[in-house]
């Protein structure tokens, strides 16, 4: 009989992993604004910094107002397996999540510490900044900010305790498995963005008279390319933000210290890390073949790589996720030509495909693959099974991402008060701190002009 | 470094709960934070469409703004240019 016990003496050093989880996250955030400010034109590099900037404190204020607590209450559903979850403790008034001094049963069983929430609070603004960094250079910030609550708050939250949780209805259910995100982020990610940009117009000129996209210039490819760098180490945080670490497993046989997934079940950190490693090196590979000398995309192929694996890197060999990240890389990178060719589809950083795409496939395939392994350790979950990830996907794409998604921007687009422009398009948003830069040039020249004269004055006077 | 003795207690540590200020008035501050937040983001909404209107009043000739462009794009277009 097992018995799995998370000790009070190891809370400590829970604490300092997760801080350790905090700082690799902080890559995340960094790299996306990078990134952008590298694939935004010159004409909009600066404003597009300051629209992804704003969501900031727009997810602090939201996530813990609601999307902290959406993501305890609704793992049954509710409504599925069972009414809302115990979530009091989550609820912004509640005195635990402010200074207090009451260490109550409920905290200690789901390991609740602040800290936790800053982690959620990093992943909240990871996902709405990846969202933003598709959007610039047309989006109002105010329809973007209503976004970032739409997404952040409710749907990332709500994806959250449905399929990342070991009590998800979810792996109950169908026997959903994801082990570092690809569904929760990646999927909902893509399936929302696509029904954002499926309503809000291309940038002006990106396509000809044939329908054929233009590549637009990069404002600094240095940037696009250091951007991508800094989301890899990111996506380390996104996975040791997805573990339970010190937890100890007692039976017949002794105590063994134990690493948990996000559903429960013992796992290998060294080994599931490497996974992604290795599908990261694979990513690349195809990516720097296919996208040789695009500065945008040469490199994207890490990030296809490190979600085309995360739903199984915990049972895959990492072989077997080098050929996964190959394979899932080569197809997600000719897809998104086609999507913008096809439907004319202006996505910038290659959202709906990168992460939306490869999360789908990776759970698909993960599907085929982990077949008859445990979903979670959750009393009465079901095996992983293909039917249940596929079920799994098209839930996180369709119903939580692309319908909120379309929906949300249809009701923007409804009230004009979604895009910029056209004359505020062509001249760029930057145009203002250029302007405001140009008058107090000529302001300060004009002053140094009047202190050199008397300066000169005085010398004539002296002399 | 401590003078005297830690272990005298001013009240029973079982009692306490939060240790803020206003305990109790948290539906309050909860309701404030969420008016506020509606706010901000109408205060976006008001600064920048008139950010942008200024900006469309000062180019309202379309003259003046294919000048604007051309001189943009060119800049541009210096920037990135190989020599």
């Amino acid at each position: 009989m097992n018995e799995l016990i998370l000790n009070t003496k190891y809370y400590f050093l829970n604490d300092i992993f997760t801080l350790v989880v905090i700082l690799f996250l902080i890559f995340l955030p960094i790299g996306i604004i990078v990134r952008s400010h590298g694939i935004s034109r010159e004409k909009f590099s600066i404003s597009s910094i300051i629209t992804l900037s704003l969501s900031l404190p727009v997810i602090i204020i939201s996530t813990y107002l609601f999307g902290w607590a959406i993501s305890f209450a609704f793992t049954n559903g509710p409504g599925i397996t069972g009414g809302f979850s115990q979530f009091y403790f989550a609820l912004p008034w509640n005195s635990n999540m402010g200074p207090s001094l009451n260490l109550n049963s409920d905290l200690s069983f789901y390991k609740v510490t602040n800290l936790k929430f800053i982690t959620f609070i990093f992943l909240s603004w990871s996902i709405v900044l990846f969202l933003g960094s598709s959007l610039l250079e047309r989006i109002r910030i105010g329809a973007y900010l209503i976004l970032v609550i739409v997404l952040g708050s409710i749907l990332w939250p709500i994806a959250y305790s449905w399929s990342w949780s070991n009590s998800g209805w979810m792996s109950r259910v169908f026997g959903y498995h994801d082990a570092f995100g690809a569904g929760a982020f990646h999927t909902l990610l893509g399936g929302f963005a696509l029904g954002v940009l499926y309503q809000i117009k291309s940038r002006l000129a990106k396509f000809n008279n044939f329908q054929k996209p233009r590549s637009f210039p990069l404002n600094s490819i240095a940037n696009s390319i250091l951007g991508n760098f800094l989301i890899f180490f990111g996506f380390i945080g996104l996975s040791l933000s997805s573990i339970l670490i010190f937890y100890e497993i007692n039976n017949e046989t002794g105590n063994y210290m134990e690493v948990l997934n996000v559903f429960g079940t013992p796992i290998s950190l060294s080994g599931s890390i490497v996974n992604l490693l290795l599908a990261l090196c694979g990513g690349l590979f195809i990516s720097a073949i296919t996208k040789f000398r695009n500065p945008q995309f040469m490199f994207s192929g890490g990030i296809i790589g490190i979600i085309s694996v995360s739903s199984g890197a915990d049972y895959y060999f990492p072989l077997q996720s080098f050929i996964i990240g190959m394979i899932i890389t080569f197809v997600v990178l000719k897809t998104h030509s086609y999507l913008e060719e096809r439907f004319r589809i202006d996505d910038i950083t290659g959202l709906i495909t990168m992460h939306g795409f490869a999360g789908f496939w990776s759970l698909i395939i993960s599907g085929i693959l982990l077949w008859g392994y445990p979903s979670s350790n959750y009393e009465g979950s079901v095996y992983i099974n293909p039917f249940g990830q596929f079920a799994g996907a098209l839930i996180l794409f369709w119903i939580l991402g692309f319908i909120p998604g379309y929906l949300s921007t249809k009701i923007l687009k409804f009230f004009s008060i979604l895009e910029t422009t056209s004359t505020i398009q062509l001249t760029g948003e930057d145009i203002t701190f250029k302007r405001d830069n140009f008058l107090l040039n000529q302001e300060l020249i004009e002053a140094e002009i009047e202190i050199i004269s008397e300066l000169s004055r005085n010398k004539n006077d002296k002399n | 470094m401590t003078r005297t003795d830690l272990n005298n207690w001013l009240l029973d540590f079982n009692e306490i709960n939060g240790i803020y200020i206003f305990s109790g008035s948290e539906g309050l501050w909860f309701l404030i934070c969420l008016i506020s937040i509606i706010w901000f983001i109408l205060a976006i909404y008001r600064v920048e469409k008139n950010e942008h209107i200024s900006i469309e009043e000062e180019l309202s000739d379309p003259e003046d703004l294919k000048a604007l462009i051309i001189e943009i794009n060119s800049e541009e277009a210096d920037k990135n240019s190989p020599t």
